[in-house]
């Protein structure tokens, strides 16, 4: 019936847009191996430089294509396991140390290792970070270590100098106080709650949370005294309104926010944060100066490691292995640590001229502060280590810490009381770990999961005893 | 006519259905099928494994603290359903009212509605700013409804001599607690209980209102006017004209509104996800605690069991409001 | 106040006025407040205070110089280094399909429920309501992985036909086609004229207005989706508006006055659609949405 036929004809136009919606997208019949590779809020910063990358890794690996796929930091969580769900993993995926552990314990990934490998030209401290139950499961990519950040001009008008402001956790808390008091801003922030620093600041201070017990096997010590007494420090300048609320809520993003707002006059992060200082605050980028890092009694800054890993379901093992080295490489490392101020994990690349000081081209630009920063970042990597234990469950420790230690910040409940459910909880989760590991045929964590720098110190009997 | 209707017959008013039961059957309820099934057992994705454990997920989130304080707060998030009602419905009268300018003032008040929830975010975490917000500025009269709170706490669930004395139930525990705060001179908008909900609920309520207050207009022009115009004739005083004619006749859209924002509220998340994100997950409500478990803690199970409660939970609220508000109409 | 209209029946008392003028205007300051702030970081050029951007339009008591506080190079960046172009189409692409889909599936699928009697009709309305019970957060996974299997990752298809169509929409259309009286129907049932055509060119004019509103709606969500969006795309010349503005708020970013532009960007096409199309946007559109 020919009046009939307009809809119709529409119904089938919707059909086969329907249809054509359905199949668009099936691929061409590929020769080439492909592999996926996934980093983190590199774009678009760094879109000509991991362009380049992967051309020469495809120059070098002609039947080899790589996707690149570049994930928001905030995203990455939900997108990784959506796709691992659908197992769709990327073959390779840039990670944080913080992220890292949590899917490493899940299987995510393949023992990097390889005969006549590359692991000797890392920094040891950064490969051990990857190392879990014996098993090289990421290679480290770029590394940032931090500095101190100061308003001059804020801390004078709290009666401070860069000559007489604390340089170690205790001292700075001493000051705060004060200074708040005085001045109506805040001498400084750093996150305790969310992204909470504090299990890593109490390592670098020789107080390790986690110590051997006596078979050998790593146990919780958060009731010790010593911790006890550091982290009530915290609690209490908190309280007094000593510290921005953001510190216990908010993650790093906060220290950005809070000192390019005139908020706080030191904060102590990457130096990759001068450069947006420079962008939005031209002012306070006038007033800041560079100061080496806050250090514990250990005498080493701390440093975050970015890893590069190969999932554990790549249909190409070897082609991801390739470009995972290949991204490490120091010639990759150093031409990115060029663009941006990060380090390079491979030791050799540090002796470039580069990291002597600002360049030419700093100095004409009037950014010889990021420069310079870069200099006592680079310096600082001799002695600087990767506190972050080489365990799958640290991120799970860390999670528990920061709930108990959030409800102590914000729900007013004793540090005593949530420290000692929070260290029953730790040994359960260890617990947990080392049934997994023997499940897996591996041994359950002893004291080789733990920072080089802590493991001596707790053999010599220097620490804490 | 018959009671078969007018047209279609057969096999037609399932073609007419066929595009949309396949589109919401595959992904809406093909997905929650997995999610069913996921609840059932332990999940790996990476190494694409999966344990079943019965009903362990459910048996563990029932015995969560965090679980029952999220859902209590959840209900607690309902009450921006009649504060929703009252804005919406009053800026509608006004402009039914034909006030100078009502066609802006609508037209502004949409705003809201169509501005991206990532747009809105960046501006509503400077007001709420706690060292320079303007809502710190404007503080201090509200203090006291925290002192209030604060009362109520004391006299219900406090361990010493409250009503419900240290036995509450958590669900109830966490109500309260949500409640709980103590006095205060500058009110931590984002870290302290019971803000850490009133924040979000405040800008549940700005990107609410102009919708809401379009759906009783719609409702408004319904009622006819001579009926309004008679009753003010009749010398009727405005409060007792809305109570007896505008009121009434507007029933089936109060019942619309109710029941679109209070679903709404018991799944909100986005709003606290930009306001409070980073407070711990006991100040939220349960689309919130879903996620954590989800994506935080990588306990898949647990949160697909969390979310078919929360399922059932919706399911059933829904059928008692309609059953509510059908009576009285 | 209903009655109170300006009629000579019911002026209002001064003072009652000045009550509902002063509400209505804070309102309405409220309502544009997070956009304007939005729009005036956007202008901000680089190296000016951070903090409260109106602290520098408004210098001791008076309004400075533009060029203090405004600057076009913020959306500049943005669009070089957002690369916009590629997304503003890619979200035009999708929010139209979106918008245009939503209309004709609710239409199509409201259309039995509302007039015809089947068997089984109560419980498949019931079950549509349903889906809007789901959280989505925790479906997003399960989503993913049908989307997948059915070939629609990195695809523009892939973020629209999961939302082609929602409850809300059929309900509505539901409501709107109930209210449409059987006489109508019947004249065009003894012409002769087939179920489907009697929908496409008797009934679907009746309810315009509501196809109208639920169109902008799903513009409206359809414009600002990044949940599913950011998890179903993968390449950049797949991504829509928020999905590349996600990524331009990553930590290397140096300026978040950047993303601020481009979030400006993203925000203008809609309230221009909303006020080119408000003559639409009448509340008698939302009367098929009202008779419970």
């Amino acid at each position: 019936m020919s009046r009939q036929g307009w809809p119709r004809r529409l119904f089938a136009a919707a059909l086969t847009l329907f249809a054509m919606a359905l199949t668009g997208c099936a691929d061409e019949s590929e020769r080439e191996r492909e592999i996926t590779f996934w980093t983190l809020s590199l774009r678009p910063t760094f879109t000509d430089y991991m362009e380049q990358s992967i051309a020469s890794f495809e120059a070098a690996h002609p039947d080899v294509r790589v996707q690149w796929v570049d994930v928001p930091m905030g995203a990455v969580d939900r997108k990784l396991i959506a796709a691992a769900a659908a197992d769709r993993a990327p073959d390779v995926v840039n990670l944080s140390d913080l992220m890292f552990a949590r899917y490493a314990g899940a299987g995510a990934f393949l023992d990097v290792e390889r005969p006549g490998g590359v692991l000797d030209r890392f920094h040891p401290g950064a490969l051990a970070v990857g190392r879990i139950d014996g098993r090289q499961l990421a290679l480290p990519w770029y590394l940032t270590t931090q500095a101190l950040i100061c308003n001059e001009r804020l801390l004078r008008e709290g009666g401070l100098s860069a000559d007489d402001v604390g340089r170690t956790w205790p001292a700075l808390l001493e000051q705060a106080g004060p200074f708040r008091a005085s001045t109506g801003t805040w001498l400084f922030s750093q996150p305790i709650g969310t992204d909470s620093q504090l299990p890593i600041m109490l390592l670098a201070e020789g107080l390790s949370p986690l110590r051997p017990g006596d078979d050998g096997l790593l146990e919780p010590d958060l009731m010790h005294p010593d911790i006890l007494g550091f982290l009530q420090a915290w609690v209490d300048l908190y309280r007094e309104g000593g510290l921005p609320r953001e510190a216990a809520t908010d993650g790093f993003e906060h220290l950005i926010e809070v000192y390019q707002n005139g908020e706080v006059a030191l904060v102590n992060t990457g130096a990759n944060f001068l450069g947006r200082v420079r962008d939005v605050s031209r002012s306070i980028y006038d007033d800041t100066i560079v100061l080496g890092p806050v250090t514990g009694s250990l005498d080493a800054a701390h440093v975050a490691v970015m890893l590069v890993c190969v999932s554990a379901r790549t249909s190409h093992p070897e082609d991801a292995v390739a470009l995972a080295e290949h991204m490490t490489s120091a010639e990759r490392q150093l031409a990115l640590a060029r663009l941006a101020p990060v380090l390079p994990s491979t030791s050799a690349s540090l002796d470039d001229a580069f990291f002597q000081g600002p360049t030419p081209t700093e100095i004409a630009e009037g950014a010889a502060l990021i420069g310079e920063a870069r200099r006592i970042v680079a310096g600082e990597l001799g002695t600087a280590v990767a506190f972050t234990p080489a365990l799958e469950c640290w991120p799970e420790l860390r999670r528990a810490f920061e709930e108990h230690f959030k409800a102590v910040l914000l729900d007013d409940a004793e540090l005593d009381a949530e420290m000692a459910a929070c260290n029953a909880r730790w040994g359960r989760i260890i617990d947990a770990m080392n049934r997994q590991r023997r499940s897996r045929g591996g041994a359950a964590a002893g004291i080789e999961a733990l920072p080089e720098a802590i493991r001596r110190g707790l053999a010599e009997g220097a620490i804490r005893e | 006519m018959n009671e078969r209707g007018l047209v279609g017959h057969g096999i037609v008013p399932y073609l007419y259905l066929t595009p949309a039961i396949l589109v919401l059957g595959v992904f809406f309820f093909g997905s929650f099928l997995w999610v069913i099934m996921y609840s059932l057992g332990t999940l790996n994705v990476f190494e694409q494994s999966f344990t079943f454990t019965g009903f362990d997920n459910y048996v563990q989130l029932f015995n969560d603290e965090r679980f029952w304080m999220c859902l209590g707060n959840s209900f607690l998030y309902l009450l921006v359903t009649p504060a929703l009602i009252a804005i919406s419905l009053a800026c509608a009268l006004a402009i039914d009212a034909q006030i100078r300018g009502a066609n802006t003032f609508r037209l502004l008040f949409f705003l809201p509605v169509v501005t991206p929830t990532i747009v809105a975010a960046i501006g509503w975490r400077i007001l709420f700013n706690e060292q320079s917000g303007l809502l710190t500025t404007l503080a201090q009269p509200v203090v006291s409804v925290g002192d209030a709170a604060r009362i109520m706490h004391a006299a219900f669930v406090s361990e010493e001599w409250g009503l419900l004395g240290g036995n509450a139930h958590p669900a109830v525990a966490g109500v309260m607690a949500t409640l709980h705060v103590e006095p205060l001179s500058t009110p931590r908008w984002l870290t302290e209980r019971p803000w850490t909900l009133i924040s979000p609920m405040v800008v549940t309520l700005w990107k609410g209102f102009g919708f809401y207050m379009m759906i009783f207009l719609a409702g408004l022009l319904a009622v006819p006017r001579e009926l309004r115009e008679a009753a003010a004739l009749d010398g009727a005083g405005r409060w007792t004209s809305f109570l007896h004619v505008t009121l009434p006749s507007i029933w089936p859209t109060m019942t619309l509104v109710t029941i679109l924002s209070s679903i709404s509220a018991l799944k909100v998340f986005d709003e606290i996800f930009v306001t409070v994100r980073g407070v711990p997950v006991d100040h939220q409500t349960a689309v919130p605690f879903v996620y954590d478990a989800a994506f935080n803690q990588g306990s898949f199970g647990t949160a697909c069991a969390a979310g078919v409660v929360l399922f059932v939970i919706l399911l059933v609220f829904s059928i008692i409001n309609l059953r509510l508000t059908r009576d009285r109409s | 106040m209903s009655a109170g209209r300006d009629t000579p029946g019911g002026r209002r008392p001064l003072h009652i006025s000045a009550v509902i003028y002063c509400t209505a205007l804070l309102l309405a300051a409220l309502s544009i407040g997070p956009g304007l702030w939005l729009v005036l970081g956007a202008f901000q050029p680089v190296g000016a205070a951070a903090g409260n951007p109106l602290d520098q339009v408004v210098q001791d008591g008076a309004i400075t110089h533009p060029s203090t506080w405004a600057t076009t190079a913020n959306f500049q960046q943005a669009w070089r280094d957002g690369d916009m172009g590629r997304p503003l189409l890619n979200s035009i692409i999708v929010t139209f399909a979106r918008a245009g889909l939503n209309v004709i599936l609710a239409a199509l699928a409201a259309y039995p429920l509302a007039r015809m009697r089947f068997r089984g009709r109560r419980i498949i309305f019931l079950a549509i309501l349903a889906t809007t019970m789901i959280p989505e957060q925790v479906i997003v996974v399960p989503m993913f992985r049908i989307a997948l299997n059915l070939g629609l990752y990195d695809t523009l298809a892939g973020v629209v036909v999961p939302f082609s169509v929602s409850a809300f929409g059929v309900f509505m259309c539901r409501q709107a086609f109930m209210q449409v009286p059987k006489s109508v129907e019947e004249a065009a049932v003894i012409d002769g004229a087939s179920s489907l055509r009697i929908w496409w060119s008797v009934m679907l004019p009746l309810i315009t207005p509501t196809l109208a509103t639920l169109a902008l709606f799903s513009i409206i969500f359809a414009w600002s989706d990044l949940l599913w969006s950011l998890i179903i795309l993968q390449s950049p010349s797949q991504y829509t508006l928020p999905v590349a503005i996600n990524s331009l708020l990553g930590t290397f970013s140096t300026n978040p006055r950047v993303a601020y532009a481009a979030s400006v960007l993203a925000l203008v096409p809609i309230v221009v659609i909303f006020i080119a199309t408000r003559r639409f946007f009448r509340p008698e559109m939302f009367g098929g949405a009202t008779k419970g």
